[in-house]
């Protein structure tokens, strides 16, 4: 019996080449498109899952509320937090610090630039990498001791045993809280190899010291700070503790021992002004509320949704194309299945046979769909940024899923044509006629449905391309083209950085060079506390250190008053000692401009409080969105601190790039001997806060073609379909004077009526979905009909174009064979 | 009306080559009522293709209404074909997505001159002919045969032509709705309209003037009936 009906099925498959093409290809495509995006939803739930002993791992995440403020959230701690929770709470059995930074490292006569993290020495028994040399407990304890990873450790020793080698790192000579120092080498020996962290991991290190170590770069100052916000913290909880209830006692810990008046200046409560998360380690890489200073760009459930349901989507719409066809065929079937009634076949044997069918196409499908996505694996790994692969023995779960994925497909697309087919009456099938009106309403829904899911797709794709693209083109209020930008914290004295900018001017590719306390995109936000004199109440900016070229460097607009001058000694100020600047100038943006409830022409010359002192508002320029077009521009005011300032920015002709660059490397050396250049173009910084989007907008376009293509698959065997069933009428409207031109204008039109419905369905729908899209964006597109009807008419045209050719065939037909023998 | 001299009709595949017509000299008056009759294979339904512009013929003259239409392009017989000729069909050939009313009023469809609240009028008057205008808004599969007939029959003469061809009218009814529908025919073509019936029915073939057998795509004999 088996036999037999696998017989019959593949000598259908065969015998019914277009038929069968489309329903395999359709599923194929529609099955390699789950295949992948499957593979990434793993990729992204698996992030971390893989750290041994990782369950009771918990990173600390603080949050400020600050007065006139949008709270901001962070991913990072404060250096004396996490030892302030396992000192007092009892559940907290460890903690570990992990604040990151630039340094050179110096083995022989090479330097090389590397993050270098400073941990606490037991960070290898609370966060458990893997060691692949050295004893976890022990491994940091050691003053000089360094831990590498593999790649770091051939980095700098090739393949000699790096075990027991010494390296330099860079170490600034500054006691006190300064940007600016001169550097000197410390000697460090190498007493730990940690195994290479994989790309599924929110943590990026590749050489790691312990906070107590001789090399150690963080201030007394820093260590002890609340509201210094630079690093990490992880802590972990004793087997069996409550999470939640942990968290719930910190806001009592946090007024008994911080003092945000002393801190800040502010008479807040320390659990009023700060908030802390205790975040599950394996679920911080998919914690996307928006907290500054990840490591590895966060994943976003919603994104991970929104692809699960494109992809079920897609296969609805592949699976559809299957149900329409069979149904739209059934007739072909009718002798074969009279003929098996009428030897005593039951109706569920009948069922079982068709639905077993359609499982054995999707099966077939599946084989190509595999091919598919082994083939197109190393592309879509470069496409994401990391390596995917996919293996059939070690991925058994993911690909038993996938089995299952495609049985389901073939059961749902099989279920409605095997009903119709089963309950044929023997008697009527074999009389003929009566073909392929089974099941027409439901085809017209099925069409409809595919169709909207393809405009709906195709709408919010070329939504979200222009809003991209709007985004990436819109004027930020500053430029950002040709801006070299170098980093000098703590790498450099500040009379050896004045001279380092004064070499750098005299380089004529170099049209101009400012140093500031921040760049645009960094992503990181220094806080000034401020007052208008005789109000109680705080407004919380955003201060930025500068000196007076930073405007034209950055080609930032004038709007009221004068700009600041190193020419007058009240337009400087001194920015880590907040009292003392009593009568000096700044200058602010139109934000802050209207947070203090002023327009840029009443702001000048108004006196303000910046902390407790008093000074006095000389200008107003226009606001500078520097976190990009997602977030509105912050209010700010402009502090002229040179000697503070750590970020040298330069404006090079477009010209003469690589020679300026040449002589920019060349100038540090001279002023910094001892350590690496940290150099980048400011337009590379604004990519990659487009990236995340430009990937999306990229992986819609692909989807929404893939869906186009299998929707049009469909609708092509179903015109082949129709056509053929109408030639009679086709014949006989030819008979009563139809011209071939009318002919086709009817098939076409019918077969638009279906898109037609379709674009009433997708249209509201799509404009639902991108409002919400929109509105993450500060500055964004309006939404044009232009989108919806161009979606629309691009579906219709190539709904069009695929059934014109069945359409003319059969309007051109001599009426004759239509007519003749009825 | 119709002449047709030394007409021919060759059907040509690779292989074989199939005469379905040869040397065929036949005329039909205008107002007559022409039975063709013949056994299966005869000849007569490429008869009525050619005659009703359907297929060309491989050879011969087809004068209809005083044009050789023997070389008239695709577009041009079909017009001459929509304002001359109507058509009824042994399976009647009606769309069956379309209800009563809509499948008379198609044979006006394609008719520029006929407004629609003129083509409404006449499929209306058509059917009331027929006497079935009260199943208008009926669809096809909801009629018995001889109703179905003649819906047919009011689609063929709705557009006012000079020739119906009908094609075995009755193969597929029962007697009494044969009876009916060569009444039909009989009352349209004492009303001036000619006829030319293919059919089966010896006693259907009496309705007309004249009766022609083929056999082997020729004429064998002609018998003209005593008009009474």
């Amino acid at each position: 019996m088996l036999g037999n009906y696998l017989l019959v099925a593949l000598r259908n498959i065969a015998r019914h080449k277009l038929y069968s093409f489309i329903n395999i290809a359709g599923l194929a495509v529609g099955l390699a498109c789950v295949i992948l995006i499957a593979l990434f939803i793993r990729d992204e739930t698996a992030f971390d899952k893989w750290v041994p002993d990782s369950a009771n791992l918990y990173r600390v995440d603080e949050s400020f509320f600050l007065p006139g403020r949008a709270p901001i959230r962070t991913g990072m701690a404060d250096f004396p937090l996490p030892a302030l929770l396992k000192d007092n709470l009892p559940e907290v059995s460890g903690m570990t610090r992990f604040w990151g930074r630039s340094r050179t490292v110096k083995v022989g006569d090479h330097t090389f630039p590397q993050d270098v993290v400073e941990v606490d020495p037991d960070f290898f028994q609370v966060i458990r990498f893997p060691l692949v040399a050295g004893d976890p407990g022990t491994v940091l304890t050691k003053p000089d001791s360094i831990v590498l990873s593999q790649t770091a450790a051939r980095k700098f020793f090739g393949d000699a045993n790096p075990l027991g080698k010494t390296l330099a790192v860079n170490k600034q000579d500054c006691p006190a809280e300064t940007v600016s120092c001169a550097n000197q080498a410390v000697i460090l020996r190498v007493t730990g190899i940690m195994a290479d962290l994989p790309h599924n991991t929110h943590v990026r290190a590749d050489a790691l010291i312990s906070h107590t170590s001789t090399a150690s770069v963080l201030t007394n100052e820093s260590k002890k700070s609340y509201f210094n916000i630079n690093g990490f913290g992880y802590v972990r909880l004793a087997p069996g503790s409550d999470a939640a209830a942990v968290a719930a006692k910190i806001p009592r810990l946090l007024d008994q021992h911080i003092d945000v008046l002393e801190d800040l200046g502010m008479p807040l409560k320390a659990s009023k002004a700060v908030q802390v998360q205790l975040v599950p380690f394996s679920t911080v890489h998919l914690d996307d509320s928006g907290q500054l200073g990840e490591m590895v760009p966060p994943g976003s459930r919603i994104t991970l949704y929104g692809l699960g349901m494109i992809g079920f989507l897609i296969l609805l719409v592949a699976c559809f194309n299957f149900t329409n066809l069979a149904t739209a065929r059934a007739m072909v079937r009718a002798r074969e299945i009279a003929l098996r009634k009428c030897v005593g076949a039951h109706r569920g044997q009948l069922l079982t046979q068709f639905l077993g069918e359609a499982v054995l196409m999707a099966l077939i499908a599946l084989m190509l769909a595999l091919s598919v996505a082994e083939v197109l694996l190393p592309a879509y790994g470069r496409f994401l940024g990391r390596p995917m692969t996919l293996s059939y023995v070690a991925d058994w779960q993911l690909m038993a899923f996938i089995v299952v994925v495609t049985v389901a497909a073939g059961l749902l697309s099989g279920i409605y044509p095997a009903l119709i087919l089963s309950r044929f009456r023997p008697a009527l099938a074999l009389r003929a006629e009566a073909g392929g009106r089974a099941g027409s309403s439901l085809r017209s829904i099925l069409v409809v449905f595919q169709f909207t899911v393809a405009i709906g797709l195709a709408i919010v794709a070329a939504a979200v391309f222009s809003q991209i693209d709007f985004a990436r083109s819109q004027s930020l209020g500053f430029r950002r083209d040709n801006i070299l930008v170098i980093e000098t914290y703590r790498l450099m004295t500040a009379d050896a950085r004045n001279s380092f900018v004064e070499e750098l001017r005299r380089h004529p590719g170099i049209l101009d060079v400012a140093v500031s306390g921040d760049i645009p995109f960094s992503g990181s936000e220094q806080v000034a506390q401020m007052r208008l004199p005789g109000h109680p109440e705080y407004l919380t900016m955003h201060r930025q250190l500068i000196t007076p070229e930073y405007f034209r460097v950055y080609g930032m607009r004038l709007v009221a008053g004068r700009t600041l001058s190193d020419a007058r000694g009240e337009d400087r100020i001194k920015s880590n000692i907040p009292p003392g600047n009593d009568g000096r100038n700044i200058l602010i943006n139109q934000a802050a401009a209207a947070q203090f409830g002023f327009t840029a022409g009443q702001a000048v010359g108004k006196t303000v409080l910046y902390g407790p002192s008093h000074v006095q508002i000389v200008g107003v320029f226009a606001d500078a969105q520097i976190d990009g077009a997602r977030q509105p521009a912050r209010p700010s005011i402009y502090l002229n601190d040179r000697n503070d300032s750590n970020f040298v920015s330069m404006r090079i002709a477009p010209g003469q790039i690589p020679d300026a660059m040449a002589f920019v490397d060349r100038s540090w050396r001279r002023f910094a001997p001892n350590v690496a250049i940290d150099r980048h173009f400011l337009n590379e910084s604004f990519d990659k806060l487009y990236l995340a989007d430009q990937r999306q907008g990229a992986m819609f376009g692909i989807f929404v073609a893939v869906a186009i293509f299998i929707a049009c698959l469909g609708l092509f065997g179903l015109a082949a379909f129709t056509a053929s069933r109408r030639t009679r009428e086709i014949g006989i409207r030819k008979v009563f004077g139809a011209r071939t031109r009318d002919l086709v204008f009817l098939l076409l039109w019918q077969f638009s009526i279906p898109v037609l419905i379709a674009n009433a369905i997708a249209w509201p729908v799509a404009w639902l979905y991108l409002r919400d899209w929109l509105r993450g964006f500060a500055y964004h597109i309006a939404l044009s009909p232009l989108y919806f009807a161009a979606a629309g008419l691009a579906a219709l045209v190539i709904a069009w174009a695929t059934i014109l050719a069945h359409a003319v065939r059969v309007a051109r037909a001599n009426p004759i064979h239509a007519l003749r023998y009825e | 009306m119709i002449s047709l001299k030394h007409l021919a009709k060759v059907y040509r595949t690779d292989e074989v080559e199939t005469t379905a017509l040869r040397d065929m000299n036949l005329d039909v008056a205008k107002g007559e009522f022409a039975a063709v009759m013949g056994p299966s294979g005869c000849g007569k339904s490429t008869f009525l293709n050619i005659v009703g512009m359907l297929d060309a013929p491989s050879g011969g003259e087809y004068w209809f209404d005083g044009q050789n239409i023997a070389g008239y392009s695709e577009s041009r017989l079909a017009e001459l074909r929509k304002s001359a000729i109507g058509f009824v069909f042994q399976s009647f050939n009606l769309i069956d997505e379309l209800n009563v009313q809509e499948n008379v009023e198609l044979a006006l469809l394609y008719h520029a001159d006929v407004s629609a609240g003129e083509r409404r009028k006449r499929a209306a008057a058509a059917l009331e002919r027929m006497k079935i205008g009260h199943r208008a808004r009926h669809m096809p599969s909801q009629l018995s045969g001889g109703q179905q007939q003649r819906v047919a029959i009011a689609r063929a003469v709705v557009a006012r032509p000079k020739l119906i061809l009908a094609d075995e009218p009755t193969g597929n009814l029962d007697t009494a709705n044969g009876e009916e529908v060569m009444q039909l025919l009989t009352q349209l073509n004492d009303e001036g309209t000619t006829i030319v019936m293919v059919t089966h029915s010896h006693s259907h073939a009496q309705y007309a003037h004249r009766v022609v057998n083929l056999l082997d795509g020729a004429i064998v004999t002609e018998s003209i009936r005593q008009v009474l």
